[in-house]
């Protein structure tokens, strides 16, 4: 009987033991989602705010955000910033669980499916009464960020299309860099004389076949347009033409074969012209100082070329924007915030071009003056750009990333030789509307 | 309620003097049922709710971003009807199992072998061929994996030293997913360590027996070996298949997420992962999910049912 009590006070304990345990694990569970608002008095407001981006643009917005809540005591930020690449997952998921933040970094390509899904907040009635001021703005940019009347997010900076060349391999060759007002034509030259002059292994140019940005410009110099809303702006005969002098360029080597090209990836590390294999690449005017700081020698920067005909063709963009969730419950507040960011002088000062060039005009000026002669280029390029007829990327239709990957998966059909040029154009012509909308 | 019936049917009730064992046995039942709790909670929390869910979903049209509706069987009957790049990453899939599993039990067979014969500094050499185990499915080596690959990598410079030009072999689409079989073939010290211990088990004596009558290695490791070995192989070609069909993470980053050069390392799961988190389409997703659930219970079934003419275990007649 004693030999019984015991064990079975031992059994009591350790139920007791393994409740307490399992409590304590529930509890934790539970607090998880809402650690950073559930202190503090009355009065006390909460905010999350979610981007990603480089270490750099985490430093200086943290050191912002810093300084808002200085100046507010009464708000509390807490920040989740993420690789690109996990972002959207990130963000999809916390979407799907009722569980977004309040701010978001959001991205135009992505702003029309967030926006039709009903995830992101009406910003109008914040910039009519005055709590977030774009007196002075370009029009285009906010234009960008507006869907079907409702303006859904304000961009903190722009950024253009550019081309960047190695500015010290040129000049060994004794190559004249590209002019403002260049043309394809031009272009296609120039990559033929640098492959020819640069020996075995060294190609003219990267392959813009791959990118629609290249074949934004492409379209504009011909008066059209990627998307016609949710249809296709082009035709056929367009894609083909580009990407048959794409395949020409390629068959010359004077740009690079589809399995260097596929090696890259997206960032300015893997660009040929950091790693010495091409002279040329297309880009934006953001990633400027990044492909700076990479390369060995001097990059340059240059605008897209033209058509030959002359036509412009130039492209600037609003590739993002603080957008607030429906869900938040404080979105007056979150508004104040992101006119803080993108207005504040002390803000701007931190911020700098950690978005590309200030979307506020002041903030512009201002920060201009702060910033080395590199991040001045950019904001140069931005105002050549500017200067010749340019458009702004208007709202990518819901399905941009599928037409995306659908256009550049094709692109490396033909250019690996496994489709020919009329069937991988005529497979995108016929899957690329049932992507879209 | 598995508690109380299950007490009900151990200790009948028409015993009155075991009333007293019965509570107590209850409540160490509940003391048990406790210290499992831990993993009963993730059981049902992570593993079996989210299926459930996912089943539901498999039926919906679901962008994560929306609600679900209903569209009964549309998504599976699109996936074998209307979704080339399905079913390439099928094929994609299934290259890589064929493939890579035999390959990597072939050289995880061999190198126990090396070292089931006595080695000093048996345990450390262990360690070592284990360590790609633990390293293999990590991001830091599909991205070693893209340079050693690479047009200038090192299979390239050490297949320059012979005088043959190699190419980009990650981006090249007739030899991207052979980069990523190599990888597999690479962590081959999860089955070593399986085979190691399988040898042990294998008695001298048979080989001496063998040594005796005349047999040679080859005689020996097929007729003796082998046979004895069956089952541990079973084993390690069903563990290493069901991987193999979920593998993600190298192709994942071998292709910057995009399973190219043109769809030719498209994994499966990588596929999946496309559809749900960057196409938004959710409950697609979900319908692959259980099509690939079905298809490793299949292919493990037909293994097992395989098995009866292979594997021999030493109980048996």
């Amino acid at each position: 009987m004693t030999v019984r009590t015991t064990r079975q006070r031992a059994v009591t304990a350790l139920t007791a033991t393994m409740c307490a345990l399992l409590v304590a694990g529930l509890a934790a569970c539970g607090s998880d989602g809402d650690s950073a608002g559930a202190e503090g008095g009355d009065g006390d407001v909460s905010l999350r705010i979610a981007w990603s981006g480089s270490d750099e643009r985490n430093t200086r917005t943290q050191d912002a955000l810093d300084l808002y809540m200085e100046q507010n005591p009464n708000v509390d930020i807490s920040v989740e910033y993420t690789t690109a690449t996990n972002f959207w997952d990130r963000l999809t998921t916390q979407v799907a669980g009722g569980n977004a933040p309040d701010i978001i970094q959001m991205s135009g390509q992505v702003l029309s499916q967030y926006a039709t899904s009903d995830v992101l907040l009406d910003l109008g009635p914040y910039v009519d009464d005055g709590t977030i001021d774009i007196e002075g703005w370009e029009e285009e940019p906010l234009e960008a960020q507006t869907i079907d009347g409702t303006l859904y997010g304000i961009p903190p900076g722009l950024d253009g299309h550019a081309l960047v060349y190695d500015a010290t391999k040129l000049q060994e060759l004794g190559i004249e860099p590209p002019s403002e007002t260049w043309t394809w034509s031009e272009f296609a030259d120039l990559a033929r004389e640098i492959a020819a002059a640069g020996g075995e292994g060294y190609y003219g140019t990267e392959d813009g076949g791959p990118q629609y940005e290249v074949l934004q410009s492409f379209l504009n110099q011909r008066g059209k347009q990627l998307f016609d809303g949710n249809e296709l702006g082009f035709e056929a005969a367009d894609v083909e033409e580009l990407w048959q002098f794409w395949g020409d360029l390629r068959e010359d080597g004077a740009a690079v074969p589809a399995d260097l090209q596929t090696a890259q990836g997206a960032n300015p590390e893997n660009s040929g012209v950091v790693q010495g294999y091409a002279a040329m690449d297309f880009t934006t005017s953001s990633q400027y100082t990044n492909f700076v700081g990479l390369s060995p020698g001097e990059v340059g920067m240059a605008t897209y070329p033209f058509g030959d005909d002359g036509a412009p063709g130039q492209v600037w963009r609003a590739g993002m924007a603080w957008s607030v969730t429906r869900t938040s419950a404080n979105a007056d507040e979150a508004a104040k915030l992101i006119d803080f960011l993108v207005n504040d002088s002390e803000a701007g000062a931190l911020l700098q071009t950690t978005r590309g060039v200030p979307a506020s005009p002041t903030i512009r000026e201002e920060v201009l003056g702060t910033v080395d002669e590199t991040e001045q280029r950019s904001f140069e390029h931005l105002e050549t750009v500017q200067a010749h007829d340019a458009q702004v990327t208007p709202v990518l239709p819901t399905g941009f990333g599928d037409f995306n990957d659908l256009y550049q998966r094709l692109y490396y059909e033909y250019a690996f030789g496994r489709m020919t040029l009329e069937d991988a154009v005529g497979q995108l012509m016929s899957e690329a509307p049932g992507l879209l909308g | 309620m598995s508690v109380a019936t299950r007490d009900r049917v151990e200790s009948p009730p028409e015993r009155p003097r075991r009333a007293g064992g019965r509570r107590f046995r209850i409540s160490e039942n509940v003391a048990g049922y406790l210290f499992l709790s831990p993993w009963l909670v993730g059981l049902f929390v992570i593993v079996i709710g989210p299926m459930i869910a996912s089943l539901y979903l498999s039926f919906t049209e679901y962008n994560p971003l929306t609600s679900p509706s209903w569209i009964g069987l549309d998504n599976y009957v699109r996936l074998f009807t209307d979704d080339p790049r399905y079913i390439a990453s099928l094929k994609v899939t299934l290259i890589y199992v064929v493939v890579s599993v035999p390959l990597q039990l072939a050289f995880a067979l061999l190198l126990a072998m090396v070292l089931d014969k006595g080695l000093r500094g048996l345990s450390f050499y262990r360690s070592v061929y284990y360590l790609p185990s633990l390293l293999g499915s990590s991001v830091a080596i599909a991205i070693l994996w893209r340079r050693v690959f690479s047009g200038d990598g090192l299979v390239n410079s050490f297949l320059g030293a012979f005088g043959i030009e190699g190419r980009s072999w990650i981006s090249e689409p007739a030899t991207a997913v052979y980069t990523l079989v190599a990888l597999s073939v690479w962590t081959f010290g999860a089955p070593m360590v399986i085979f190691l211990a399988g040898l042990r088990q294998i008695p001298d004596m048979y080989y001496e027996a063998a040594s005796v009558d005349g047999a040679g290695r080859v005689r020996r490791f097929f007729s003796i070996t082998v046979p004895l070995l069956t089952p541990v192989i079973f084993f390690n070609l069903i563990l290493q298949m069901i991987g193999a069909f979920q593998a993600f993470t190298p192709a994942f980053v071998v292709s910057d997420g995009t399973g190219g050069p043109v769809d030719s390392t498209l994994f499966y799961t990588l596929y999946l992962y496309q559809e749900g988190f960057a196409s938004f389409r959710m409950g697609y997703a979900s319908a692959m999910a259980w099509v690939l659930f079905v298809v490793i219970a299949l292919f493990t079934a037909l293994n097992f049912a395989a098995s009866k003419y292979w594997v021999f275990y030493g109980d048996e007649r």
